[in-house]
């Protein structure tokens, strides 16, 4: 394993954002204090909210956003072939995301509710890993700087990352956040994926399960919790469809 | 040892004495606003800020010892090298008053594995540098359970100084000589002992009002673990638990961690100790991927097993002091009483 001692590689990165409100973008942009190391950490091919040079010979893609109309499979296909590794970030990459929830609806009704009588092109709406093969995904909406910078440090420094494979509780118990399902809310915090350090639950929200499923959730548990607690299953439901992550146990 | 008396009013000039002398000062606080309001023991400054008659506070007294996080050391990339800087391992002086004896007792029985094969520098560091003034219990609720583990409401294990209620103040039993420094250091507080009939009687209520919470002995309840590490009573034990790692980071004795580095940007990072739990799969996850607990009743078995029967072989002490804050933190309502009570009862009819 190479590390401290060794320079790190830094790896040639394009950033692409598909049908999305390219906020996970930003947040590449984000945390300042730490800004200028990470930039001189990899190097930026192609990334339009921070450079305006176009490069096409990147090793590294970051997509964005999720697949809806059909002239973006084209392009997700033209990505893939380039890079040697392609990352989804953000819930809409991973899961399809809130876009998600278009789904639910016939199309052409949907596509008059919202564009009347311009329709656009539109599509279902289908995660990254659903058109082309992905390497690796960041989820979150939006994704957590901090947990890319650790995964960028790992991919530099050629060290192995793992996520974390406990539920967003252990990170309430981390942080000594009062449960919000004592407090009287709805929360997925026991069987979403941790990793983002409870954020919303230490600010008085209920988890909405952005990141997707923890590995070896409780479902059937959570289920009988959450019932007991006075939730109709159409709130539950709901809930779980939110970010597209749990699509199929709802 | 010796004994002493120790008035309300004299408590709290000595909680001033011990904050003008620069020493912290830990004990039972109220904290949280609303129907959050809450027991915790914490850093106070004055008297008033301290609340002994209140009940188990929330949490124990694990994280003055044991962080939920640590750094252990920083490190800093310089081009083909790196730099390291150390922590401190010089400690506050610290007094906790009022540490209830369930959490008086497990830093002790923790101390047997920190000094085990390698001395643990900042958890002996924090040990040495604090003393403890336990409060004897009138036994809080019914997940109470001390007395089924070889403790009790009025334990003097792991406690510096046993402090037993009695009318206008407390009975106060010098157990150590950390506990007699503090009586000579601070002796103007101290009175002639007068109560020890009346604390007695306060020792003999609790323990009888605990006792009924709880009746097993916990040897058969080891064999019968030794014995049954394959057994059908795990097949659905964690049905109803959630592995979010309440019980864990609420339990006064659980000690498990990992190591690992932090980035603090790019090219800094920490190496940090931060409190894992095995209540969770990454805890045996294989680099290889498989994780030889794969299911959550194996690492439920693992909590019960570790406790009562694996720490016990090793230690010869029993791995829970009987506080009941797991029963009480469960969100899906697992209750040790109850496991305890089954496995009981198994050992019992095996005999």
């Amino acid at each position: 394993m190479k590390y401290l001692r060794l320079e790190p590689k830094r790896p040639r990165i394009g950033v692409f954002d598909f049908t999305s409100c390219e906020g996970c973008e930003l947040q590449l942009a984000n945390h300042e204090e730490t800004l200028v190391p990470f930039l001189k950490a990899i190097e930026v091919v192609n990334f339009r909210e921070v450079s305006s040079y176009k490069g096409e010979d990147y090793d590294i893609a970051l997509i964005e956003g999720c697949i809806s109309r059909d002239d973006e499979v084209g392009r997700i296909e033209k990505i893939r072939a380039q890079a040697k590794v392609l990352v989804a970030i953000g819930s809409c990459a991973c899961f399809g995301g809130v876009n998600r929830l278009k789904n639910a609806y016939n199309l052409d009704e949907a596509n008059k509710e919202v564009y009347g009588d311009k329709p656009k092109s539109t599509a279902k709406v289908r995660a990254i890993k659903e058109v082309v093969k992905v390497d690796l995904e960041i989820p979150g909406c939006p994704i957590n700087k901090l947990e890319v910078e650790r995964i960028v440090q790992c991919l530099a420094f050629e060290v192995p990352f793992n996520f974390p494979v406990y539920p967003v509780c252990v990170e309430c118990k981390q942080r000594f956040t009062t449960c919000m399902m004592e407090k009287g809310q709805l929360c997925l915090g026991s069987i979403a994926q941790a990793g983002c350090n409870a954020p919303c639950p230490a600010g008085g929200l209920g988890c909405w399960g952005c990141r997707g499923p923890a590995p070896d959730h409780n479902f059937e548990e959570f289920m009988t919790l959450a019932k007991q607690r006075g939730f109709s299953e159409k709130e539950i439901s709901e809930r779980l469809g939110f970010f597209g992550g749990f699509e199929g146990r709802r | 040892m010796s004994a002493k008396t120790l008035t309300q009013a004299d408590l709290a000039s000595l909680v001033g004495d011990l904050v003008a002398a620069g020493t912290r000062v830990v004990a039972p606080s109220r904290t949280g606003v609303g129907p959050l309001q809450h027991l915790d023991y914490r850093e106070i400054k004055k008297a008033d800020e301290m609340t002994l008659d209140a009940g188990l506070p929330k949490r124990s007294i694990k994280e003055l010892f044991f962080p939920p996080t640590e750094v252990l050391f920083r490190w800093k990339q310089k081009k083909n090298d790196f730099e390291l800087q150390e922590v401190e391992t010089k400690f506050q002086k610290t007094v906790v008053i009022g540490a209830r004896p369930c959490d008086a007792a497990a830093p002790e029985i923790v101390d047997r594995l920190m000094n085990w094969d390698y001395k643990d520098e900042l958890w002996n560091g924090r040990r040495e540098a604090t003393t403890i003034v336990a409060l004897a219990c009138d036994g809080q609720d019914k997940s109470c359970f001390c007395t089924a583990v070889g403790l009790g409401p009025d334990s003097t294990k792991g406690a510096d100084v046993l402090l037993v209620p009695v009318k206008g103040g407390y009975h106060a039993e010098i157990l150590t000589a950390k506990g007699e420094a503090l009586v000579k250091d601070f002796g103007k507080r101290f009175g002639e002992a007068k109560s020890a009939d009346e604390a007695g009687k306060f020792r003999e209520t609790a323990r009888a009002k605990v006792e009924g919470n709880l009746k097993v002995d916990p040897k058969p309840i080891r064999t019968w673990l030794d014995g049954h590490f394959e057994d059908k009573y795990w097949g659905e034990i964690a049905l109803r638990c959630h592995g979010c790692g309440a019980c864990a980071s609420v339990c006064p004795t659980c000690h498990c961690f990992d190591i690992v580095d932090e980035p603090e940007g790019i090219y800094e990072g920490a190496r940090r100790r931060n409190w894992d739990t095995c209540q969770t799969g990454k805890f045996t996850l294989h680099g290889s991927g498989h994780n030889p607990r794969g299911t959550q009743n194996m690492r439920f078995r693992q909590r019960v097993t570790h406790k009562f029967a694996i720490y016990p072989r090793k230690f010869e002490e029993i791995l829970c002091t009987g506080c009941g804050r797991c029963a009480r933190a469960c969100p899906g309502g697992m209750d040790l009483l109850e496991i305890l009570s089954d496995i009981g009862q198994m050992a019992g009819g095996a005999a």
